[in-house]
């Protein structure tokens, strides 16, 4: 039987500019799985994304992460994707003149063998099929990469590449943040089609809209650094009715 | 088998050249008097950019080749071009100083479109000539000038006729082989009333150890009602110092559009100006450049409006890596006078290294109070942000790098309204990111 996708954090440390945060943030994501890892603002979620996907400006003091035995860190941001990763931006970049449909497949022969590219006809199936289940109309095709794309139109865009580059870790950094409730909808829809046992899912978030969509197996909690409670759906069901001020009660107490 | 011997840059010098091209008198004493001027100034002394390196003592200023009867006796790269051309182009490949080899539809024949060498015209369309030569761009202007006007000795003379559209582009390509021998073509253009043409030049060298100089003129002149576009490519091997000058007095209601793009030399020092005295003319300028190694280019752009009612638009992009250098000046000279004058610039400069260098010169001079204007000019390196983003999907850093800065000259490239121009340039321009 094929092994399935599993990363595995191990105590990991990050600084930027020399302040730390994240304190110590261990986790274990296997195919098949969707964790949610919440937290209020300044607690270091973004930090997680960056660090993993190997943003220069976030630097890794301690810890270890491993992607289906590989060590990460090690590794340069391009070679992360290669190796699997996949990071969906909270605020994507736009990059004039460079049209998506182009990007896209530059993208998809990055992980393919000089002379096994992608034909120009299975690429075009493959986008149309993609984007019609994204409800995202033709013309963004030939639009230039994220330029003038509304907040939720790029997120959209996120989970397209994500459906094109078939990741094995795929890390959301608060995909719900400006998106409507349909917006939502369309964006789970996307993500929930892609799941299965070669896929893990770190959903990123601060708030637990999404999550009645995506329907997390893990929620995690991360506060000032570190992760301080985890546990099953109820977790984000009884975050969203107490507030993250419970949570820091309940850990001062511990 | 004869031996060509080359001649040297002196007063006996620019007799012989003369002589050997079998010119009218008129010709020899434009020659000797523009020599004069040369010896009696100084090089021009331009801000940013030294010409210390330049070396006219001794000169050679010609050697005489042998025209070029087929195809396969051009060099490589333009074997390929010649490959590439269907029926309806038309295509003149001229190699040093020698007569060009040319494959020109018959459209050009029929609508008496004239695409001379430069040298035969001076004899065999000599009144056209006469007329017009000499008239836009002075000979004592600069030294450099002045040494194009006694060294001349290649180039090409267009004439389209009153009315006359002119639908696939004129090639010209020029190709220096010669080691260390001088290029001094001259470019002039004829547009009668209404005439509308598209001109593509395309101008290379294979360079050896020896430095080459090149001072090239290119004369538009456009009568009322004409438009001409000009492309002009620039691919000369590392030791060139190249010195281009294109000016264009606009009469009423005609149109230039410049399209320069930079890409080879040691040094080369490209200027490119619009007089618009005509009202309702219209001039554009849409520039590229890519320095790389210790590339040196000067690039400048004048749109001087003097009549109501024109209009003018730069737009010019480059990039830079290793130690390339370049120093940009716009300038946009509304005249007193010049109502209703609508006159803008923009140029970007990536720089993709830390010692490459980019001065950009923008300036506005307004004299009028009804008009429009506006300039910028920026500087920068690739926005990291973007590289991330690009690499974090899996493509290494120099495709990354590669995506983008084609991204970057999109908007000039999109502008670019000569099909086979808009392809070269962004070959060129690949090809750059790749080596």
């Amino acid at each position: 039987m094929a092994q399935g996708t599993y990363l595995k954090v191990e105590d990991l440390h990050v600084e930027i500019e020399g302040k730390e945060i994240l304190k110590g943030v261990s986790l274990e994501i296997k195919g098949g799985e969707v964790h949610a890892l919440m937290g209020p603002n300044g607690s270091g979620k973004s930090t997680l994304a960056y660090a993993l996907a190997g943003h220069p400006r976030y630097e890794v003091t301690r810890g270890r992460v491993l992607l289906n035995g590989e060590d990460l860190l090690d590794m340069e941001v391009d070679e992360r994707a290669r190796a699997g990763l996949f990071l969906a931006f909270q605020y994507p970049a736009e990059i004039t003149g460079v049209p998506m449909a182009n990007f896209l497949r530059t993208a998809i022969n990055a992980r393919r063998e000089k002379g096994n590219e992608i034909s120009l006809a299975e690429f075009g199936r493959k986008l149309r099929e993609q984007m019609k289940k994204l409800q995202m109309s033709e013309d963004f095709a030939s639009r230039y990469l994220n330029e003038g794309f509304s907040g939720g139109e790029k997120k959209r865009s996120e989970i397209l590449q994500m459906a094109l580059l078939e990741p094995k870790i795929a890390v959301l950094d608060e995909t719900d943040s400006g998106l409507d409730i349909d917006g939502l909808r369309i964006v789970s829809e996307g993500v929930n089609a892609l799941r299965g046992p070669d896929l893990g899912v770190l959903c990123i978030t601060h708030y637990y809209r999404i999550l009645q969509y995506l329907k997390p197996d893990f929620v995690h909690v991360l506060l000032d650094g570190r992760i301080v409670r985890s546990g099953g759906k109820e977790l984000a069901v009884e975050l969203e009715e107490k507030g993250y001020d419970w949570i820091r009660q309940e850990v001062g107490n511990a | 088998m004869s031996v060509t011997t080359g001649i040297s840059l002196s007063e006996n010098g620019v007799v012989e050249l003369s002589e050997r091209l079998g010119e009218p008198g008129w010709m020899r004493e434009r020659r000797l008097a523009a020599f004069k001027a040369y010896q009696s100034m100084k090089l021009p002394r331009w801000d940013r950019t030294d010409l210390a390196g330049l070396s006219l003592d001794p000169l050679t200023i010609y050697q005489g080749s042998k025209a070029v009867a087929s195809p396969e006796e051009l060099p490589g790269p333009l074997r390929a071009l010649v490959d590439e051309h269907g029926e309806g182009s038309h295509l003149f490949v001229q190699v040093d100083s020698g007569r060009s080899w040319r494959r020109a539809g018959e459209e050009l024949a029929r609508q008496g479109v004239i695409v001379a060498d430069f040298p035969t015209a001076v004899r065999d369309h000599e009144d056209l000539v006469r007329k017009y030569f000499g008239m836009t761009v002075a000979f004592d202007e600069d030294k450099l000038i002045a040494l194009h006007y006694a060294a001349v000795s290649s180039g090409f003379f267009i004439y389209v006729p009153k009315n006359t559209a002119v639908s696939a582009p004129i090639e010209l390509r020029l190709f220096a082989s010669a080691e260390g021998v001088g290029v001094f073509p001259h470019i002039l253009v004829v547009a009668e009333e209404g005439a509308e043409v598209t001109i593509v030049e395309g101008v290379a060298s294979e360079d050896g150890e020896a430095q080459r100089v090149v001072s090239e003129v290119v004369e538009i002149c456009p009568l009322p009602g004409a438009q001409v576009r000009y492309g002009a490519i620039q691919t000369w091997g590392r030791r060139t110092y190249n010195f281009t000058t294109r000016r264009s007095f606009l009469a009423r209601d005609s149109k230039v559009e410049w399209i320069p793009g930079e890409f080879g030399g040691a040094l080369s020092r490209s200027h490119s100006k619009s007089i618009l005295s005509g009202s309702g003319s219209e001039s554009y300028c849409l520039g590229v450049f890519f320095g790389e190694g210790e590339q040196h280019f000067d690039m400048g752009i004048t749109m001087l409006h003097e009549g109501e009612h024109t209009a003018s638009d730069m737009l010019t992009k480059g990039v830079l890596k290793d130690k390339g250098r370049m120093v940009y000046r716009g300038l946009t000279d509304i005249e007193h006078g010049a109502r209703f004058a609508s006159g803008f610039q923009r140029e970007n400069t990536m720089l993709l290294s830390e010692e490459a260098r980019s001065d950009a010169i923008p300036g506005l001079e307004i004299d009028e109070t009804e008009v429009q204007a506006g300039h910028a000019a920026t500087v920068g390196q690739i926005d990291r942000n973007h590289l991330f983003y690009l690499m974090s999907r899996g493509l290494p850093r120099a495709e990354a790098m590669r995506l983008i800065v084609e991204g970057f000259f999109d908007p000039v490239l999109a502008r670019v309204p000569v099909e086979g121009v808009r392809a070269e340039l962004y070959a060129l321009i690949d090809g750059r990111m790749r080596s």
